[in-house]
């Protein structure tokens, strides 16, 4: 019920950039063209203590297509893996009534994708193009423990949430090619009782490249 | 449009293969130790007889050999050096249990190794599931107890060690609705035993669940 509400809230703020927008701009170089990102994806779980370490395992893809000169919206889809070893250890068991003594992995794998969508500041493509970015989509994940030969394994679906402020920066007057740099923060509703996760939140960067066709 | 179903699940597949494996040789060799006890008891008694003969848990269909060599024996004996050292005196095997079925002694010890087999191991904090494993299968004294699945695991091939610590002191089936003595404490080792790895990675493991369970310490009434 609460992922269905959230849904509604970003369907609805996502239409209150598009409409405004769509219906006041009339000038600029954007509109009706489209373009294409592809990303190494660094980042951080944060807000739960399964894993708590910057890695740089992932990636992400997206397209848009503009329809103003200040709203693109489009598809997107990433993943990545974050990582944290710990070493050998006595933990005492939930309940108190034994320990076990290891050393261990534990990863958090997400693949989120869905729709995607940009709104720029000014109607014109400058070297520098700053622009506000909110993401909604699913969240596939699959959480590990790795133990000496043993794994412990877990997957999942959530809903996910991602807001970024990002820039892409072209010396090139047609804007045909952009170093995209942003940074966001992903919220999804991922959980699982057995690992203690109640929700993935991760804060990231992207660097990659943009191009406009 | 079954071009595109097509290419789509070919996509999902190649995206889903890119789950990044954690740097397995960081690693260390040591086995995991893994001990539970019943909280709700006091281990007050003295006397323990420590099987000699380590069970093979092998798949149902098989046959249930025993080992009883010079390598078994580096375990029950490491086992039985521990509980010494807590202060237990040991009952020899033999005269651990009367012609009319009763014992002379507290605690009935069995070590098992899993053998040629897949054990289907259910991790899931706190408890520890083997599949088919029953203590009843075993068709001695040594009662069943339950140990319950919480979620999916991973099986493996591997030389699993189990210690049990079986009450005999109250009646069968006296605290449980299982027709057994309960286990007071149970403990597991996992690794490799068997295939090649140093036997001294399961002694230190038998020593590291004797270690983290202080409360084994028998303490006066």
């Amino acid at each position: 019920m609460k992922t269905k509400k959230l849904y509604v809230v970003c369907a609805v703020v996502l239409c209150g950039f598009v409409y405004p927008a769509v219906a006041q701009e009339m000038g600029g170089d954007r509109e009706g063209r489209a373009d294409f990102s592809a990303h190494w994806l660094l980042g951080t779980p944060v807000g739960n203590d399964f894993v708590k370490n910057f890695t740089g395992w992932g990636a992400n893809f997206e397209g848009h297509y503009y329809a103003s000169n200040r709203i693109a919206i489009g598809l997107f889809v990433s993943w990545t893996t974050y990582m944290k070893y710990y070493p050998r250890a006595t933990y005492t068991l939930t309940n108190g009534d034994g320990d076990i003594t290891m050393d261990k992995y534990q990863t958090i794998f997400e693949l989120p994708f869905g729709v995607s969508s940009k709104f720029h500041f000014t109607p014109t493509s400058g070297i520098v193009d700053p622009y506000f970015g909110l993401k909604i989509g699913a969240n596939y994940s699959k959480q590990r423990r790795y133990y000496n030969i043993f794994e412990d394994y877990a997957e999942n679906w959530g809903f996910v949430v991602q807001p970024e402020v990002g820039v892409t920066i072209s010396p090139m007057e047609s804007r045909s090619v952009a170093l995209n740099v942003s940074v966001f923060y992903s919220y999804s509703t991922n959980k699982n009782d057995y690992f203690d996760i109640n929700g993935l939140n991760d804060l990231g960067i992207r660097i990659g490249l943009n191009f406009r066709f | 449009m079954k071009k595109i179903v097509f290419l789509s699940f070919l996509g999902a597949l190649f995206l889903a293969s890119c789950e990044k494996d954690p740097n397995f040789d960081q690693m260390d060799l040591d086995f995991i130790a893994y001990s539970k006890y019943d909280a709700t008891f006091t281990f007050t008694n003295t006397r323990v007889c420590v099987s000699d003969t380590i069970q093979w848990l092998v798949n149902p269909d098989q046959v249930n050999p025993k080992w009883c060599d010079n390598t078994s024996k580096q375990i029950t004996d490491r086992v039985k050096t521990n509980f010494t050292r807590l202060g237990y005196s040991l009952v020899n095997e033999k005269d651990a249990k009367t012609l009319i079925g009763t014992f002379n002694t507290d605690y009935m010890v069995k070590v098992f190794v899993a053998k040629d087999m897949t054990t289907v191991i259910y991790y899931s904090d706190p408890y520890w599931y083997y599949g088919w494993y029953d203590w009843w299968w075993w068709g001695s004294y040594y009662p069943y107890y339950p140990y319950y699945p919480y979620v999916t695991g991973y099986s493996y091939e591997t030389g699993t060690t189990i210690i049990n610590m079986a009450d005999v002191t109250v009646q069968p089936g006296a605290s449980s609705s299982t027709n057994g003595y309960p286990i007071r404490w149970n403990a597991v080792i996992g690794g490799m035993l068997g295939t090649g790895m140093d036997m001294s990675y399961e002694l230190e493991a038998v020593d590291q669940v004797f270690t983290q369970s202080p409360y084994l310490k028998p303490s006066s009434k």
